[in-house]
């Protein structure tokens, strides 16, 4: 380690968003009315994550300032390619669900600040290039969403699933820091460079090793919803209120997945065989539980839920790989999957901003005869299931595509064929919401709520959607340079 | 001399840590907890680390487990809830838990981290200090993770008050921007009255003056 301290342009993204928490945290204290406030810690929230957008173009300015690690901070362009993304899903999560807490609901000003601290945590899971720095992002960002979940204390449901998350989260993180020790004991550096130099002196064959990268890899995929822990993600998404769903649901994944890619990076040929192995275990069980779990479930967050568990199968499909196109594969699939849950847990909260009791449960029966009601709604709903689903004109096909001809040509045909099976399963539940919502006439109901400015987001999240199913090659290719690019390949 | 302290220390942190999760009263577990860490601070002394040790004491003894003492004896915990459900987890929980300790100990007990891995580490000059050390340490090397720590903190300090402060209605509370913005003639008002004459002697609410 050279210097302590990187040049201060390379972590502009970061200081934006602490001032800018550090404003809104004012705001939330000054002024009595609570309306005010929200409003106000609303509108910054939402130039903050513009700020910090800006600010990463400027960190490219000099696009190799930030690659040498320093301080346990690095700016490679996986960094960049990932908070980008980090940021456009926080951007999309402060505009739909800004708008769901309303008179009827608590308004809490500190429900942007603590996603701006999530933000904050996410940003540095992306930079970190040593444990410590990823152990402080990743407890940053896990405190957050704990009381994110827990802010509705009217609902007793939301409080047991933020119980539920915190001690679940406690035990990942207990698991995350004992592989981190074990690496430490073994290797003598909390940096990750380390780890490449170790490997190539023959501690890959090491059990000791072996057993750290399994500890941490088990604490990475408990962050991600990955199979064999997945049970906190259907009753943390059931009991948190729907914009914290919003929040927990995508960025926090792409975050983790930054490290996880990290690491097989720098383990080189090391450990990629033992990555591959975990990685088919993991995307086998993942699809085949979610799946199969999500067929039963007549609660739409819960039947997200078990949609993301399996749409984390499909990002292992990826990992199998263990090469640069199954990554970029990953990492696309990850981009998609972002749209897609972005437009439809979206359409959710603004349906459930609609007067009438009954649109605003989570029941599957609450959308029928959407299509006469909002039409607009209706058909972005129907894109991003479409979407999720991987049918042909819409992005989540090519995504799909992406990951399956990954782990075909990495030998793993079986399991393709498997995951081929399990997504026309899952394509059911799709289908069955969509017939819902066009099929299914519910009783007279009068029109939604037109007021909203979310309609424009939603549609063109939607229609983004459909141009990147016509044209994925662009997203595609950019991955794949990024990545392709990054110091470590 | 060392090493007789060392295991003594070590055995005490161990069998403390047992009791801690073994004790049926939620009281006496906080008790194990407390000298838990009270050994172990005696572990970071025999590693030179003065200036950790009395800190954990300071902060964890003196201030946290307070803190934890009045919790528990305010929460009165029932212990039945707690083991119910033991003995139906009881073989799923230890299939995994013997697989993990037979893999654990399979590696751990094949000499890997054994003294003679590692260099003797060296004694540090007798004006060596820890806490000077340490500091220079935080603010050059790791000032960034040091910085973070400082915002998770405050992440816990606002998600407390969050998740705790009840804004009920109607209650009174101070607004410092009016009182800020407050000036004299806000406060007391003089008015001008036309001499009242004697022959009235009742006010407008009805009471004799005097």
């Amino acid at each position: 380690m050279s210097s302590a301290i990187p040049h201060a342009l390379v972590f502009l993204p970061e200081l934006v968003i602490l001032l800018m928490a550090g404003v809104v945290l004012g705001v939330t204290v000054t002024g009595s009315e609570p309306v005010i406030q929200y409003q106000r810690a609303q509108r910054l929230a939402l130039w903050t994550t513009l700020l910090v957008l800006g600010a990463l173009v400027l960190t490219q300015l000099d696009p190799a300032a930030g690659w040498e690690a320093t301080g346990g901070f690095i700016l490679d362009p996986l960094a960049v390619l990932f908070k980008g993304s980090i940021v456009s899903g926080t951007l999309m999560t402060i505009v739909y669900g800004g708008r769901y807490w309303h008179s009827e609901r608590p308004m809490m000003p500190e429900y942007h600040l603590l996603i701006l601290f999530a933000l904050l945590g996410m940003m540095v899971m992306a930079s970190a290039s040593n444990t410590l720095m990823f152990y402080l992002g990743l407890e940053l960002m896990s405190l957050s969403l704990y009381a994110l979940v827990a802010l509705d204390r009217s609902n007793p449901e939301a409080t047991e699933a933020a119980m539920k998350y915190f001690v679940l989260g406690a035990v990942a993180s207990g698991m995350l820091l004992y592989g981190f020790s074990l690496l430490y004991g073994l290797t003598g550096s909390l940096e990750l460079d380390a780890l490449g130099v170790a490997m190539s002196q023959g501690l890959n064959h090491d059990p000791a090793m072996i057993l750290a990268f399994l500890l941490v890899i088990s604490g990475l995929m408990f962050k991600l919803g990955a199979a064999p822990f997945h049970m906190w993600l259907p009753d943390v998404y059931h009991g948190s209120p729907l914009p914290s769903m919003l929040v927990i649901g995508v960025a926090p994944k792409l975050a983790a997945m930054v490290f996880i890619l990290r690491l097989m990076m720098e383990s080189g040929d090391g450990l990629n065989g033992l990555f591959a192995d975990v990685a088919v275990i993991c995307a086998l069980l993942s699809i085949i539980i979610g799946n199969l779990a999500a067929l039963m479930q007549t609660n739409l967050k819960r039947l997200l839920a078990y949609s993301t568990i399996s749409h984390m199968g499909f990002i292992f499909l990826g990992f199998s790989a263990a090469d640069t196109s199954g990554y970029a594969g990953a990492t696309f699939y990850m981009f998609i999957y972002l749209l897609g849950f972005m437009a439809f847990a979206g359409s959710l909260v603004y349906l459930s901003q609609s007067c009438d009791a009954e649109t605003q449960s989570d029941d599957i029966g609450a959308l029928s005869g959407l299509y006469k009601r909002n039409p607009l709604i209706a058909a972005v709903m129907a894109v991003s299931l479409f979407s999720m689903a991987g049918v042909p004109p819409t992005a989540g096909f090519f995504a799909k595509l992406a990951v399956l001809m990954s782990a075909a040509q990495a030998g793993f045909l079986w399991l393709v064929v498997v995951a081929l099976i399990f997504s026309v399963v899952g394509a059911y539940y799709y289908l069955r919401i969509i017939r819902y919502i066009y099929f299914e006439t519910g009783e007279e109901k009068t029109a939604l709520m037109e007021s909203s400015g979310n309609r424009v987001f939603l549609g063109l999240n939607g229609l983004l959607i459909l141009v990147l199913g016509c044209m994925p090659g662009l997203l595609w290719q950019f991955c794949y340079t990024m990545l392709a690019n990054n110091s470590y390949l | 001399m060392h090493a007789i302290f060392f295991y003594m220390f070590a055995v005490i942190v161990v069998l403390s840590a047992i009791g801690v999760i073994t004790a049926s009263n939620a009281v006496h577990s906080v008790m194990w907890l407390v000298a838990c860490f009270i050994a172990t601070s005696g572990l970071w002394l025999l590693m030179q680390a003065e200036f950790l040790a009395i800190v954990l004491v300071l902060v964890y003894v003196g201030a946290v487990m307070v803190l934890f003492l009045f919790v528990v004896m305010m929460l009165n915990v029932k212990n039945a809830p707690l083991r119910e459900g033991f003995t139906r987890y009881l073989p799923i929980g230890g299939v995994i838990v013997l697989t993990l300790g037979i893999e654990f100990a399979l590696i751990f007990l094949d000499g890997r981290f054994d003294l003679n891995h590692y260099p003797v580490p060296e004694a540090y000059p007798a004006d060596y200090s820890n806490t000077r050390e340490l500091g220079r340490i935080l603010f050059t090397e790791y000032v960034l993770p040091f910085e973070l720590a400082a915002v998770l903190l405050l992440v816990a300090i606002v998600a407390a008050i969050a998740l705790t402060l009840r804004r009920r209605e109607g209650t009174r509370h101070q607004d410092p921007v009016q009182q800020v913005k407050v000036r004299a003639k806000d406060r007391v008002r003089l008015v001008k009255m036309p001499v009242e004459s004697p022959k009235e002697p009742l006010n407008k609410s009805g009471r004799r003056r005097l």
